[in-house]
C-alpha cells in the first residue's frame, strides 16, 4: 500500500474547477496544461501502484490500483483529455470546461480504481458531467436529448448501484470478474455496464444525444463513456459467451444504419456502436488474444473516432451545416481538415498502415483462432460497412463532390487544427509502429499484423467494396430525413403510455376528490354544530351572517368538525385493525 | 464523380485486385484453415457481395421502413 499518489483523474477534475473560476484568457492555458500534467501523472504510475484511503465502517477505498489492463486504458484516456483540452481551448464557456474535465477525470477514476464503491462514485460523476456537454449546446433539441440521456443513464447507474450493493453486502469489495455465478448481481452490473456500452436495445441514447452535444463536447463524449464500459466488460465479463453475438449484432447494426444516416455526427455515433461491437465481441471471446484485441481496438478507436468528431466539428464550426446532403466540395476549401478526415476514415476502416488495422485485425484473428468462423466473416462484413459509410460516403459527399456552393462562415481556431494534427499523427504513428501499443497490452501475445495475407485480404475486401458504392452512387446520397431507432420506444409509445396513465390517475383523483369532498362537507356541516342532530341549532347563525344583537356563545365557538373527522378516522382505523389484524 | 473518373477508378481497382491475387498466390501463408482462408481471391467476392448486400439492405429495407420526416419527434428545432 503506497502513500498518496498523483491521481490523473483527480488532477483533471481539479483542472476543471480551476478552469471554471479563472478569467477567460487564462482558461485556455489551464485546459491545455492540466491534462498534460494528468498525462505525466499517468506515466508516473507503475504496475502494482495502489492508493488506499480509509472510508466509513472499516471500509477502504482503493482509489488507485494499477495493473496492465487499466494502465493502458488510463494512458489513452489521459492522452484523449489532452487532445480534447487543446481542441476546446477557444471555448468561452466555463461550464463546458468544468464538465469536460470532470467527465475525463471520472473516466480515469473508474478505470484506475480497485473497489466497487469508488467505481460507482466516478461512474455517476461521468454521467452527470457528460450531461452538461449536451446541455451546453443550448438548443431545444439538446435540452430534450439531455433529459433523455439523463433518464437512461439514471436507469443504468441505478442498476449498477443495485448490483454493487449486492456485491458489497456479500463482502465482495474489490472490482473483479463476476462471471463465476450468473446471479442477480451479475445481471444488474451487466445491465448497468451495457447501458454505457450502448449495447442494443439500450443504445438509442448514444445516437440521440451525441449529435446534440457542443462541437467540442461531442469529441469528449465520443471518447469516454463507451470505452469505460468496454474496460468494465473486459475487467468484469471477460469470457461471457453471449457477448460474442451481441458484439457482432452491434457491429453490423451500426454499419447498416450509418449507410442511410444524413447527420454527420449521428452517422459517426452509429459507428461508435459498430466499433464498440468489435470490442464487446472480443470481451465475449475472452481469450488473451481477444482481450488484447478489445483493449487495442478501444485505444485505436478513441484516437480515430475523436479525430472524426473533431473534423466533423470543424466542418460544423466553419460552415454551420451538419447535414451531409447540404455539404460538398470542402476538400479544396478545408484541405487540412480533409487530410485529417481521410486519415481517420482510413483508420476506422482498417486500412493497413493506419491504427484501426493493427487493432481490429487482432479481434478478427482471435475469432478465427477461437474456432468461430461465422463471427470472423460477420466482423469482416461490418468492416466493409464501415468503409462504405465513412471512407466512401462521408469523404465523397462532404469533401469531394462538386456542385454545392458551401460558404465558409467562420475561420477555424488554430487550437482545433493543432488537436486534429496531433490526432492524425497518432493514428498514423500507431498504424506504422504497432509495437508502440502492443508493448502495453495486458496479455502476452505473438501477433504480427503486417503479414502478406492480412494486407492482401484488406486490399481485396475494401478495394472491391468500392464497386457497389460507385454503382449505386446516385442512391447513396442521404436525404433530408430522420431515421427512427429504438429510442423511438421511449420517445413515442412510452410517452403515450405515461400520458395515458397520468390522465387516468388524474381523472380518478378528481372523481375521488369530488366524492370525498362531498362527504367531508357533509360531515363538517353536521359536526360543526351537534345541536343540528336535534334540530335545535340556533337558526339565526345558520342563515344570516349578521352579528346577533345579543351575545350568544354558539356564535363564537370554534368549529369542531375537522377534529371530529380526525378522531373518528382514527377510531375507525383502530376498529378495523382490532377486528382484522 | 463523372463517368470518366468512374472508369479510371474501376481500372485502378481491377489492377490493384489483380496484383493482390498474384501476391496472394505466390507469397501468402494463410493462418486459418477454412476454405475462405486458402481460396485465392475469396475476399474479392466477400467485399463485393458484402458491400452490395449492405447497401441493398440499408437502402431498400431499412430506409423505407424507418425513415421519417425531420420533424417527426419535436416538430422542429424551436423551443416549445
Amino acid at each position: 500500500m503506497n502513500n498518496m499518489v498523483f491521481h490523473p483523474g483527480l488532477i483533471l477534475i481539479a483542472t476543471g474547477f480551476i478552469a471554471a473560476i479563472v478569467p477567460k484568457n487564462v482558461r485556455k492555458f489551464i485546459l491545455a496544461g492540466g491534462p498534460l500534467v494528468a498525462l505525466a501523472a499517468m506515466f508516473s504510475l507503475s504496475y502494482g501502484t495502489e492508493w488506499v484511503v480509509p472510508f466509513i465502517n472499516g471500509i477502504d477505498l482503493h482509489l488507485v490500483q494499477v495493473d496492465r489492463l487499466n494502465w493502458v486504458f488510463g494512458l489513452i484516456f489521459s492522452m484523449m483529455a489532452a487532445i480534447g483540452g487543446i481542441y476546446s481551448m477557444h471555448n468561452k464557456s466555463w461550464m463546458e470546461a468544468l464538465a469536460s474535465m470532470c467527465y475525463a477525470g471520472g473516466a480515469l477514476g473508474v478505470t484506475l480504481c480497485g473497489d466497487w464503491m469508488t467505481l460507482i462514485f466516478f461512474w455517476e460523476l461521468m454521467a452527470a458531467s457528460s450531461l452538461f456537454l449536451i446541455w451546453c449546446n443550448n438548443t431545444a433539441k439538446s435540452r430534450k436529448a439531455g433529459f433523455r440521456y439523463l433518464l437512461v443513464h439514471m436507469f443504468g447507474g441505478n442498476m449498477l448501484l443495485a448490483g454493487i450493493f449486492l456485491k458489497v453486502s456479500a463482502g465482495d469489495m474489490l472490482v473483479s470478474n463476476v462471471t463465476a455465478v450468473h446471479d442477480a448481481a451479475f445481471w444488474l452490473i451487466l445491465i448497468g455496464v451495457a447501458v454505457n456500452a450502448a449495447i442494443p436495445p439500450i443504445h438509442g441514447w448514444l445516437v440521440d444525444a451525441y449529435p446534440e452535444g457542443t462541437i467540442t463536447g461531442s469529441v469528449f463524449l465520443s471518447s469516454f463513456t463507451t470505452k469505460v464500459a468496454v474496460y468494465c466488460l473486459i475487467r468484469m465479463f471477460a469470457g461471457t459467451e453471449f457477448l460474442i453475438w451481441v458484439g457482432v449484432v452491434m457491429a453490423l447494426y451500426g454499419a447498416c444504419f450509418a449507410i442511410i444516416e444524413n447527420d454527420m455526427r449521428r452517422l459517426l455515433a452509429y459507428h461508435i456502436v459498430s466499433q464498440v461491437g468489435f470490442m464487446v465481441c472480443g470481451a465475449g471471446i475472452g481469450t488473451d488474444l481477444a482481450l488484447n484485441g478489445a483493449t487495442a481496438h478501444a485505444f485505436s478507436h478513441i484516437l480515430y473516432k475523436s479525430l472524426l468528431f473533431m473534423c466533423a466539428g470543424a466542418v460544423i464550426y466553419a460552415t454551420g451545416i451538419r447535414k451531409i446532403n447540404h455539404l460538398g466540395g470542402l476538400a479544396k476549401k478545408m484541405p487540412f481538415v480533409f487530410v485529417c478526415f481521410v486519415i481517420a476514415a482510413f483508420s476506422i476502416s482498417g486500412i493497413p498502415l493506419f491504427n484501426g488495422f493493427i487493432s481490429k485485425s487482432i479481434t478478427i484473428s482471435a475469432a478465427m483462432e477461437a474456432g468461430l468462423p461465422a463471427i470472423e466473416l460477420l466482423l469482416q462484413l461490418a468492416s466493409v460497412g464501415t468503409f462504405l459509410s465513412i471512407t466512401m460516403k462521408m469523404i465523397y459527399f462532404i469533401f469531394i463532390r462538386e456542385g454545392k456552393d458551401v460558404e465558409i462562415k467562420n475561420e477555424i481556431p488554430k487550437n482545433m487544427y493543432v488537436a486534429m494534427g496531433i490526432g492524425a499523427t497518432l493514428c498514423t504513428l500507431y498504424g506504422i509502429f504497432p509495437n508502440l501499443l502492443y508493448q502495453f497490452l495486458p496479455f502476452a501475445m505473438d501477433y504480427h499484423p503486417f503479414t502478406v495475407d492480412h494486407i492482401v485480404q484488406y486490399v481485396q475486401l475494401l478495394g472491391v467494396a468500392m464497386i457497389p458504392f460507385m454503382m449505386y452512387l446516385s442512391h447513396m446520397e442521404p436525404h433530408e430525413q430522420l431515421t427512427l431507432d429504438l429510442d423511438w420506444l421511449y420517445r413515442v409509445p412510452f410517452v403515450k403510455l405515461v400520458v395515458s396513465i397520468s390522465s387516468f390517475v388524474c381523472a380518478v383523483r378528481a372523481a375521488l376528490g369530488e366524492f370525498c369532498r362531498s362527504i367531508y362537507d357533509m360531515f363538517n356541516m353536521l359536526m360543526a354544530n351537534p345541536m343540528r342532530f336535534l334540530s335545535l341549532a340556533p337558526r339565526a347563525l345558520e342563515h344570516t351572517e349578521q352579528v346577533p344583537e345579543k351575545y350568544d356563545a354558539d356564535g363564537y365557538r370554534a368549529v369542531i368538525g375537522e377534529p371530529m373527522i380526525v378522531i373518528m378516522t382514527v377510531f375507525l382505523v383502530a376498529v378495523v385493525f382490532i377486528a382484522f389484524v | 464523380m463523372g463517368s470518366l473518373n468512374k472508369k479510371k477508378i474501376y481500372i485502378i481497382i481491377a489492377i490493384a485486385v489483380a496484383v493482390s491475387v498474384v501476391v496472394e498466390v505466390l507469397f501468402a501463408h494463410p493462418h486459418g484453415h477454412n476454405f475462405w482462408h486458402t481460396m485465392p481471391g475469396f475476399d474479392i467476392i466477400m467485399g463485393f457481395a458484402g458491400g452490395w448486400l449492405l447497401i441493398l439492405f440499408a437502402k431498400q429495407i431499412l430506409a423505407p421502413l424507418l425513415q421519417r420526416d425531420e420533424n417527426y419527434y419535436d416538430g422542429g428545432d424551436g423551443d416549445e
